[in-house]
């Protein structure tokens, strides 16, 4: 009787490692970036980023397509290195942070294998949400210091602040932003 | 010189608008059409500005700011009806500002119901703001009646969406003070009915309120206006209503003039002291 027993659970187990063969990664917010540049006076880039994100990973090496994306990051958190152009970028010229608190991504198709993938999905900015695409090139994956396992990736893709409705100062200030996301997360 | 070049070009189509407008009204001629056409005049010209400077935006627009354009059509709307095509009662035209105001407000305040308030702390501020609104525009309606120089009211409505334009400005966000400059320019642009002794009061004053309280709103909230100077802005024609005796005319007008003005230059040094430094 416990044999059998033994068996059926085994049995289940398998049937939901068919389900569900992949890892979850959470980010870690300290090891991850967020950094964009955008042209100034079309002179030269300026840089800034979000010191601010999170969100999980599901990644399946079997399968990229069951995989998943969802990241967060609060506007709140954006800096330029200049307080006054901080405070500027968050108020109702740009990112309007009062009424758009966050930026969010959530991807919709993952395809690809090995290092590279690419990855398509629905970003939020300023309250306009626009799928975009990016080719998404993993990294290692190793044990961190108290053991856990880390993995993560680098993406760079260009977007236009217009598609976002932010448009205030087009010209003076470049409608594309550079956008490079490096992300590590720490398997759950 | 870069500053003009962003707030002109929407100013002036603004102005154009609002001047075309009245320009057909007087040709048009009869009082009636005027009437229906001053509320047009300003309703249009602040759409054109508006659209001028963010551009068109799905609809309906996420960004709650931009949302009003659609506010000074239906204002519009309501000051056109409320003035010349149906004789409602007074109580009923400021019933129907009143529900248009707290329409107007619970939309544009959106992100502070959804990330701020609880639906009674944001429901006693929509409330407590369009009272603020529907008492603004009895004032302008008591003004109107008052005022014996054709220029008044409008020179006044000047002023303050001056003022406006300035005191957004200074609170960090220069979107918000261009959208003020358009408000600006649309009155600007409908002097010409006054010169022709039109009366502005009844029709324009549901636009013009709607737009000066979602812009101070605006401002508040959404970027760095101080309170004092959002509350002076909306109230400086209280002032105009202060009694100084009967002097001729022109002194009347003068020191009514004068009181407004000087308001509207205490808000702006508010604002001032208040403001955010833009220059990185």
């Amino acid at each position: 009787m416990k044999s059998l027993k033994l068996s059926l659970i085994a049995i289940l187990s398998s049937f939901g490692l068919t389900a569900y063969a992949g890892d979850t990664y959470k980010v870690d917010p300290v090891h991850s970036s967020v950094i964009f540049s955008i042209k100034h006076f079309g002179v030269t880039d300026f840089y800034g980023d979000f010191k601010e994100i999170t969100g999980t990973v599901s990644f399946d090496a079997a399968d990229a397509s069951k995989s998943s994306v969802e990241l967060t990051m609060p506007v709140a958190s954006l800096d330029t290195r200049n307080d006054k152009r901080d405070q500027h970028l968050k108020s109702p010229d740009f990112f309007n942070a009062a009424q758009f608190p966050t930026i969010t991504f959530k991807s919709t198709k993952i395809e690809g294998t090995g290092d590279t993938y690419k990855i398509t999905g629905d970003l939020t900015i300023h309250g306009v949400t626009k799928p975009v695409t990016a080719e998404f090139k993993k990294g290692a994956e190793n044990k961190g210091q108290k053991g856990e396992v880390r993995s993560g990736g680098e993406t760079r893709f260009t977007i236009k602040r217009s598609d976002f409705d932010m448009k205030f100062m087009t010209g003076p200030l470049g409608d594309d932003v550079n956008i490079i996301l490096s992300l590590e997360g720490v398997k759950q | 010189m870069f500053l003009l070049k962003q707030i002109l070009p929407a100013a002036i189509a603004a102005m154009m608008v609002a001047g075309g407008v009245c320009g057909l009204a007087l040709f048009w001629g009869k009082e009636r059409a005027r009437g229906v056409l001053a509320p047009g005049a300003i309703g249009l010209a602040y759409v054109a500005g508006h659209f001028w400077i963010a551009g068109w935006a799905k609809f309906p627009p996420a960004d709650t700011t931009n949302w009003l354009p659609y506010f000074a059509l239906a204002a519009a709307i309501v000051g056109a009806a409320c003035s010349r095509i149906a004789s409602l009662p007074g109580w009923a035209r400021l019933l129907l500002f009143a529900l248009l105001s707290a329409g107007a407000l619970r939309i544009l305040l959106k992100p502070k119901f959804q990330y701020g308030w609880s639906p009674g702390e944001g429901w006693l501020w929509v409330t407590g703001l369009t009272g603020a609104l529907v008492l603004l525009l009895l004032i302008l309606d008591v003004l109107a009646r008052r005022s014996e120089i054709a220029f008044e009211v409008p020179l006044f409505l000047l002023v303050i969406s001056a003022g406006t334009f300035g005191a957004l400005m200074l609170s960090g966000s220069m979107l918000l003070g261009q959208f003020a400059s358009v408000l600006a320019a649309a009155v600007f642009g409908s002097l010409l009915f006054a010169a022709r002794k039109v009366e502005l009061g009844g029709g324009v004053g549901p636009v013009f309120c709607l737009l000066l309280g979602a812009l101070l709103v605006s401002g508040y909230f959404f970027a760095s206006l101080p309170a004092v100077s959002g509350v002076l802005l909306g109230f400086a024609p209280v002032l105009a209503l202060t009694p100084i005796g009967k002097p001729g005319k022109l002194l009347a007008f003068g020191i009514r003039a004068t009181l407004v003005s000087v308001t509207v230059i205490v808000a702006l040094a508010a604002a001032f002291r208040a403001s955010p430094p833009l220059d990185y």
